[in-house]
């Protein structure tokens, strides 16, 4: 609070005219006398009074915030609390500060492929915070560990036999990974307009722009937006620019809400890869791969002197229903590669009938003239593989070698989801039900498919020349089904059966999460989602 | 709510041992999860007939308390909601009209479990639990007021 003194003068004017204002109806059935009156009105003037007074001597900016009740409202009442009762509240916590939130989730996972091990996976926890910049203004972001335990960098100098000797060690756990899922500021213009910049979750489709563990009941993201992605880079997707968003009403029941966004955007983005390996009874070899796939855009000087765009349109009729229709469309190789575009659009929906929920998300994103990026890409690095001069001997190969890596021309699919929530008698006065207010067990399941076209499988390249082009079409299937246990909305233990196949060449190839050679998997998940 | 009332009165209920537990019993299933030191009670009037309180509850949302006004009729029965103070960055949904149209009609006795007794919004479950929770609050704390200056109105009772 900015003017603690003026606050507490309010609060106490505030109490006393409450106060009288108690009294006028306590009395009201009884005689009241002139004299009463007069008192009472006297008293009113004086609060009056005091009351104006106090506005003028209130600073500017407290009364822009007062112009904005939703935002700064003050509290009516504190707390205190009771033993053993519900917590105080939090405005006597301050609750205009930051609000510090978080989910987090893990799993474990048992399939049938010989070359997958079954394994616990950390899948990820978010830290969230929201705060209030000013009446109009917030900033929010969430900061994602996945799969992340440790990251230890180790380096030392020193002078050894006559020189200089400098040692560095990275270590840390594998496939980890630390990312601004996102991070903007939102400047309210209106209740119909808002403006956001920062990192922002890319509206296409409606899985990115809810992608909380906690909210969905299948311990594995979908396909076309993570396992097998369609969107152009793997939710959750957060890009750089700046848009707006807002809600209309739409006659009594409905509600259309648009997001525009200017932003940086996808790019075929490379990435250094070392290998070693041991070969009997050839030479031992040290690979350097630089690997260019798409990935999300940078948060700082783009490649591209190009910027992409992106917006959804949701129609709600009533309550619990919702249809949008998103899109995106920018440049994505650099600028030193033939200019092609991703063009990308996405159908999603939700509808509820009773307990019965139905949920998806359709998706399609072309690549441009994909072979036409491969030229281009063989030009600029000229040969695929080389060996390092000087490096290798005849016991050791040193190479070079560059790859394009899951390009394809066209990705499409799809994901719908059913869940039937029950509220048994057993489960509320079971072990695991006792002490919550709403147990429930949800049944789910879940269809998907994905088409991909003209992924190329091997691209060889010589002199800055082609030299070999192959690619195929594929049709990824997966089913799901499963049940989760909610003691509260935000927390669930989740089981779940899937069957993934692809109609040729092995899982590995047109997934990343099932490095398999084999063509199918019956997996089964158990999960914990939790958010607070 | 009370749209056909001529005059309003204005009324501050101290909180108390004895209102605290009557809620307490009011809300078995769902204890509040905040306890106002006090409730700003609006009694609606047309002419001289007494048309219902309009009680100002607090409920804590995932984050932050919202503030929200509930209209309780002479029968019991919630005559409308609207939110005063919405604190929480995300869910705001909840504010809309055709959410909070959905507790028009409601009583006591009926359940307002989001996804089960009313219809909820994907992400702003808690936001809607906690409004259900105000709500039941609003209408405990009337028939308080009602059953301490009115013996024919008895205090209401857990649902069992």
């Amino acid at each position: 609070m900015k003017c603690p003194r003026i606050a507490r003068s309010c609060a106490a004017v505030c109490i006393h005219a409450a106060f009288a204002l108690w009294l006028v109806p306590s009395v009201a059935g009884a005689e009241v006398s002139d004299e009463t009156v007069q008192l009472l009105m006297k008293q009113i003037e004086e609060l009056r009074a005091e009351v104006d007074e106090l506005k003028r001597q209130r600073p500017p900016q407290q009364a822009d915030q007062d112009a904005i009740p939703e935002r700064t409202g003050a509290p009516i009442s504190n707390t205190g609390g009771t033993p053993g009762g519900p917590s105080p509240s939090a405005l006597a916590q301050g609750s205009e500060g930051v609000e510090l939130g978080g989910y987090g989730s893990l799993r474990f996972e048992g399939g049938s492929p010989d070359d997958v091990s079954d394994t616990f996976t950390f899948r990820r926890f978010v830290l969230t915070a929201d705060a209030p910049v000013a009446s109009r203004i917030r900033s929010s972001f969430e900061l994602e560990f996945e799969r992340f335990r440790k990251l230890e960098l180790e380096r030392s100098a020193s002078v050894e036999d006559g020189g200089l000797s400098i040692e560095q060690e990275v270590d840390g756990t594998s496939d980890s990974e630390i990312t601004m899922e996102q991070m903007w500021v939102e400047y309210d213009l209106d209740a119909a307009l808002a403006l956001r910049a920062g990192g922002v979750l890319v509206p296409l489709g409606r899985f990115n722009q809810n992608h909380n563990d906690e909210r969905w009941d299948i311990a594995r993201r979908p396909l076309i937006d993570r396992g097998s992605p369609v969107l152009p880079a793997p939710a959750a997707w957060a890009e750089l620019g700046v848009g707006g968003l807002g809600t209309f009403e739409v006659g009594e029941k409905g509600t259309l809400e648009y997001q525009l966004y200017v932003v940086n955007g996808v790019t075929l983005d490379p990435s250094v890869e070392e290998k070693l390996a041991t070969r009997d009874p050839s030479r031992d070899k040290l690979e350097l791969e630089g690997s260019f796939k798409t990935k999300s855009g940078t948060f700082g000087n783009d490649v591209k002197d190009a910027k992409a765009v992106a917006g959804r349109l949701a129609y709600s009729p009533w309550l619990g229903s919702e249809i949008a229709g998103s899109f995106y469309y920018g440049r994505y190789t650099p600028d030193y590669m033939p200019n092609e575009a991703i063009a990308a659009f996405a159908l999603d929906g939700i509808a509820t009938f009773g307990d019965l929920e139905l949920e998806g998300e359709y998706a399609f994103s072309d690549f441009g003239d994909v072979d036409r990026v491969a030229g281009g890409f063989a030009r600029v690095v000229g040969e695929h593989s080389s060996a390092i001069p000087g490096a290798s001997s005849p016991d050791f190969e040193a190479e070079i070698e560059f790859e394009l890596a899951s390009l394809a021309e066209r990705r499409q699919g799809y994901w719908l989801e059913g869940r039937y929530d029950l509220r048994p008698a057993w489960l509320t006065g079971s072990v695991f039900g006792r002490g919550f207010a709403d147990p429930r067990l949800t049944l789910v399941a879940r269809a998907e498919q994905v088409w991909i076209d003209g992924l190329i499988d091997s691209l060889d390249f010589s002199g800055g020349a082609i030299t070999s082009l192959t690619d195929t079409d594929h049709r990824l299937d997966r089913w799901t089904i499963g049940a989760a246990y909610r003691p509260v909305p935000n927390a669930a233990l989740q089981l779940a059966y899937e069957y993934t196949q692809v109609d040729r060449g092995s899982l590995e190839r047109v997934t990343n999460f099932m490095a398999t050679n084999e063509d199918h998997a019956h997996t089964v998940l158990l999960g914990t989602v939790f958010g607070f | 709510m009370f749209r056909d009332a001529t005059r309003f009165e204005a009324n501050e209920l101290p909180s108390s041992e004895a209102l605290r537990e009557h809620v307490s019993v009011a809300m078995a299933d769902q204890p509040p999860t905040a306890w106002e030191r006090s409730y700003p009670i609006i009694s609606a009037y047309r002419g001289d007939e007494r048309l219902g309180e309009a009680v100002v509850v607090e409920e804590l949302g995932k984050h932050r308390n919202m503030t929200f006004v509930v209209g309780v009729g002479m029968d019991g029965k919630v005559t409308g909601v609207a939110m005063m103070v919405y604190r929480e960055g995300y869910g705001g949904e909840v504010r809309s009209d055709r959410f909070l149209s959905q507790y028009r009609g409601k009583k006591a006795a009926d359940g307002l479990v989001p996804g089960r007794d009313v219809r909820n919004i994907t992400g702003a479950t808690l936001s809607a639990y906690a409004i259900g929770r105000g709500v039941k609050k609003a209408v405990a704390v009337a028939q308080y007021v009602r059953s301490a200056h009115d013996p024919m109105n008895p205090p209401i009772t857990a649902r069992h």
